[in-house]
């Protein structure tokens, strides 16, 4: 294999995709996780939920896009928040540990992904769109790959702005960082849940319906993806967003880069989701609350 | 530690209740298409079917059903078995191994068949094979393709649709033919296309540049597909299953490898490709080539399967319902040969029945292994018609006896 | 076709079939059994059983395939399994529970994964076949064939049913509830709970790895394709429903859970509704996850209180 043949600048460009994909799908994730404490394992069937929302869209109103995505993150945001209000705050009400709202989480998705079975049928659909290839020096990109990658940019510097300078951002870092500290200070903490639940499932939601224009829709869409969302949590350290955000980049560029070296060592391809994992278990060993935790923070 | 006696019939009892609960949820857990395709109640032959009738393979296997039902449909439309019809109970296997086993055994203890076509898939045959033995009960696939099947011997289990290690001679004619050099293979991560390509592997050996086994999961396939592009081969080996070869070939467009000419198993000879409009247009620019199973277009067997199954269904056979077809044919005819309605007579004259059967993909005979003799395959390659509709157009033949054979133009 | 036709349920080989059913509820109580002594007892959130019952699997199938007899297969598929699970769980253990379900499903799939693509280990995506039965069929009815293996199963049950129920209501076995309901006041209180969970796990691997090996002889084939993730939550969903925190409940679990697999499959020729079986099984059993996390987490069987000699 001729290194010089390899086109660096392609394989960035890609982990760039995968790495969006990954950190609009890993950030709700993170956001919940961080307010009540527990993996939200339904969050999975979010995404798929707003990249069905689109197909509905794109079925009313054909060929528009921007709409769809809207209406994913709208309605997607919608379902957090009827999830929320349904199933976890009657739950963690009622004083659950964190183990019960995991498994409840996991029932929940169960039921959500085979409704969407029941709904829309077992067979992957797809959007009617064309979006157009093209070169931009020695890199290949698609309208689509660079749409995704914009969107993401764009998000993470709206997320910025709105956590450092807006009152309800600073709230919301607040509650996650102490929350009977933040709830003495007055900061309500339903309010924040509620917003958060928005947040967090409607960006899942801009998530599937890039994932499955990217790929297809499918109720499993989410599910794909669940093993290295975990992994970027756990290695950011779930509470420390930035670090979210930078893992799910690096993890998006070395499934990437990892390709090259499985191929000069002729194994198979599907392993690029291991070496992300290894990499995970190996952080754990060494720091069993996460790679940008102290070990003070580990629970409130 | 005294344990009360009334803790026991408690439990008992509750555990009864559990079970009993359970039975009845599933009662009220539904069907929505028919299993039970009787056509008179006069006296009844039951032959076990067990496909994908749901998930992704399910839309294949919905259809291949049809040819199990147009072989009962015309066995009893001319009198059936001595005034006996046959009945056709089919099974939902999602092409899991744990469903199947669960399915043969409703079938085979609850329904009583002796005769079962099916599974479609290998993983599927052999996850039964050891119990269909033990019971004595006839399995006759219709596309379990996997070299190790042959490897069980003489049983129950056959199957009409040759090993692959037949499909990867005829596809490493091909590349022969066409005088590739350089091969890259892509193939899904399972024993369908692991198997594949290492069979081909054993036939072309350094022919083959780079491997790639992709994670169906996955969906992101641009470096991958990158690599390729970067190694320039003389052609793209595929060996996929459709949804996520609809990904592959879409974003293999999009990565611009259409200018590499591709090669496909039978997996690829499916329609599904051209709903999306990226992935056709890919099979399209690189003419997609690639062998399968054949359907012998030219012969009475085929057409008269093929007029029957237009008239009664009212479209076109989807891939392997004429496998699924000669193999429901096969067991009705063994089960009329044979002297009791008993898996072990049934296997006798399947053995024999098999030799002067040449049913709607040609003859049938079965080695000792339960494979058939004459392998052959079609040699298709993707066109499009003037009124701009995809097809698959047959340019030649590969069988054990005489090799490749390509049409004229 | 006659509404009370309809109703005869024809089971053509009765006594087959019950045999059958009774040896796979035994075999995942079995499951939900190593699942519950870890769940339950210990609050250790191990979402990764698929990975040593199909350790075990493959283990007691390449025994048995080079010769040995079947009860050597079952004793190194324990003894593998058992070793396996301490392994992982040294270095794991300390990791909080949240992050210990991830990193167990993970290293489950991570691991068949790699059994999937790599042919040189076990078979790759093929698999083993012709795995020998501890029971040779020859000259034996095929009724009784099932009641032998019926009889190793539920001897292999038994056993570790025993040793539970002793463990449980052990001094040990109080350090164990000790340790699921606050983990740090037991350390403060002296005790090495990582030693506990370690030794914990270790268990319910060993017993996992039991049940694999029974499958690998029963059905005579293995393949990565037999221990998907959704095996986990299956056994899950057996051991919530069924009452994590009492061995009568996972076998309840067991039992309700194939039930209702088996029932569904069977029923469904009889009454015809809107919604796919499959589809219909998840959909309830989601519901159902949810209504006893929020209304009965102790599941079906409450646990047993405890009893201070």
């Amino acid at each position: 294999m001729d290194l010089a043949s390899i086109n660096f600048l392609q394989i960035f460009f890609n982990g760039l995709i995968t790495g969006s994909i990954y950190f609009l799908a890993a950030l709700g994730l993170s956001l919940t996780y961080s307010l009540l404490n527990f993996p939200n394992i339904s969050h999975a069937e979010f995404l798929a939920f707003g990249a069905y929302a689109a197909y509905m869209s794109l079925k009313l109103i054909e060929n528009n896009f921007f709409l769809s995505i809207i209406i994913a993150f709208i309605s997607t945001g919608f379902l957090g928040i009827f999830s929320y209000l349904i199933v976890f705050k009657p739950l963690s009400k009622k004083g659950s540990k964190p183990m019960h709202l995991t498994i409840a989480s996991l029932g929940y998705g169960l039921f959500l992904r085979y409704s969407m079975y029941q709904f829309f049928g077992r067979e992957a659909l797809t959007y009617k769109l064309w979006f157009e290839a093209f070169n931009i020096g020695p890199i290949r990109v698609t309208s689509l790959w660079i749409l995704i990658i914009l969107t993401s940019l764009i998000l993470v510097f709206l997320l910025h702005l709105f956590l450092k300078k807006t009152l309800i951002g600073k709230a919301m870092r607040a509650l996650s960082n102490n929350q009977i500290l933040a709830m003495v200070c007055g900061i309500d903490k339903e309010k924040i849940l509620l917003l958060v639940w928005f947040i967090g499932a409607g960006l899942a939601g801009i998530g599937g319906v890039f994932r499955a224009g990217d790929t297809r829709i499918t109720p499993i869409l989410g599910w794909d993806l669940m093993i290295p969302i975990f992994s970027i949590i756990i290695l950011g350290g779930i509470k420390n967003l930035y670090a979210i955000i930078a893992s799910a980049y690096i993890i998006g560029l070395i499934e990437n880069f990892s390709i090259i070296l499985l191929t000069i060592f002729n194994l198979s391809t599907e392993y690029k989701v291991i070496i992300a994992f290894i990499i995970l278990i190996i952080i754990l060993i060494l720091k069993p609350y996460g790679l940008f935790t102290k070990a003070g923070n580990k629970s409130d | 530690m005294l344990y009360k006696k009334g803790n026991i019939l408690k439990i008992i009892a509750i555990a009864l209740i559990f079970f009993i609960l359970g039975i009845l949820i599933g009662y009220y857990a539904i069907l929505q298409q028919t299993t039970y395709v009787s056509f008179k109640k006069v006296g009844e032959i039951k032959i076990g079917v067990m496909l994908p009738l749901s998930g992704e393979l399910g839309p294949i296997g919905s259809r291949m059903l049809k040819g199990a039902l147009l072989a009962a449909k015309i066995i009893n439309d001319t009198g059936g078995i001595n005034g006996n019809y046959i009945k056709i109970i089919a099974e939902d296997t999602l092409a899991l191994p744990e469903k199947a086993i669960e399915a043969a055994k409703k079938l085979i203890e609850i329904e009583g068949v002796k005769v079962i076509i099916g599974p479609a898939t290998s993983t599927e045959v052999l996850a039964i094979s050891k119990y269909v033995n033990d019971r004595e009960v006839v399995l006759i696939s219709m596309s379990a393709t996997a070299e190790k099947i042959s490897e069980l011997g003489d049983d129950y289990v056959f199957r009409v649709v040759a090993s692959d290690v037949m499909q990867t001679q005829a596809i490493a004619s091909i590349i022969e033919e066409m005088k590739y050099k350089k091969i890259v293979t892509f193939v899904v991560a399972n024993d369908y296309g692991i198997g594949l390509e290492e069979g081909l592997k054993k036939l072309l050996g350094g022919k083959i540049a780079l491997s790639i086994r992709y994670d169906p999961a996955k969906g992101d396939y641009r470096t991958e597909l990158m690599q390729v592009s970067s190694i320039n081969p003389d052609a793209i080996f595929y060996a996929l299953w459709v949804e996520s070869g609809i990904i592959v070939f879409k974003q293999a467009l999009d990565m611009g490898l259409e200018n590499i000419p591709t090669l496909g198993s039978e997996g690829m000879a499916d329609v599904a490709f051209f709903k999306d409009e990226k992935a056709a247009e890919y099979i399209l620019k690189t003419g997609l080539t690639g062998s399968k199973p054949s359907s012998p277009k030219g012969t009475l067997g085929y057409n008269i399967f093929y007029e029957e199954y237009k008239k009664y269904f009212k479209e076109e056979p989807g891939l392997y319902c004429e496998y699924t077809y000669d193999a429901t044919m096969l067991a009705a005819l063994s089960i009329a040969k044979a002297s009791a309605y008993n898996g072990y007579e049934i296997k006798k004259a399947l053995e024999s029945t098999s030799k002067y059967y040449i049913g709607a993909t040609g003859h049938k005979a079965f080695d000792k292994n339960g494979d058939i003799i004459l392998a052959e395959y079609d040699i298709w390659k993707v066109s499009k018609s003037i009124d701009g509709e995809y097809f698959f157009n047959i340019i030649g033949s590969w069988n054990t006896v005489q090799g490749l054979l390509m049409k004229k133009e | 076709m006659d509404y009370l036709q309809k109703l005869e349920i024809k089971v053509i080989n009765m006594i087959a079939f019950i045999l059958d059913t009774l040896i796979w509820i035994a075999l995942y109580s079995i499951l939900s059994l190593s699942l519950s002594i870890e769940y339950g007892f210990t609050g250790i959130m191990n979402f990764g059983k698929a990975l040593f019952f199909m350790i075990g699997a493959y283990v007691s199938a390449i025994v048995t395939l080079n010769g040995l007899n079947y009860f050597i297969g079952l004793l190194f598929a324990i003894l593998f399994s058992a070793l396996i699970g301490l392994i992982s769980s040294i270095p794991m253990i300390k990791v909080r529970e949240d992050y210990f379900a991830i990193v167990t499903l993970a290293l489950s799939e991570c691991i068949r994964i790699i059994l999937k693509n790599e042919y040189w280990i076990a078979g790759g995506p093929i698999g083993l076949k012709n795995i020998p039965s501890a029971f040779p069929l020859k000259n034996l009815s095929y009724e009784f064939f099932l009641i032998l293996n019926l009889l190793l199963i539920i001897g292999i049950l038994l056993f570790f049913y025993l040793i539970l129920r002793m463990i449980i209501k052990s001094p040990y076995g109080r350090i164990l509830k000790a340790i699921r309901e606050d983990e740090t006041l037991t350390q403060i209180l002296g005790k090495n709970t990582f030693e506990y969970k370690i030794q914990i796990f270790t268990i319910g691997s060993a017993m996992a790895g039991a049940a694999g090996s029974f499958l690998s002889q029963y059905i005579g084939y293995v393949s990565t394709d037999l221990f998907l993730s959704t095996t986990t939550f299956t056994i899950w969903i057996m051991c919530i429903i069924g009452g994590p925190s009492n061995i009568n409940g996972a076998i309840i679990g067991a039992l309700f859970m194939r039930g209702i697999e088996r029932g569904t499959r069977i029923l469904k020729d009889y009454v015809n509704m809107p919604i796919d079986p499959n589809n219909f099984m998840f959909i309830i059993t989601g519901i159902l996850m949810i209504f006893f996390i929020m209304y009965k987490p102790e599941g079906i069987i409450k646990e047993k209180r405890m009893e201070i000699e």
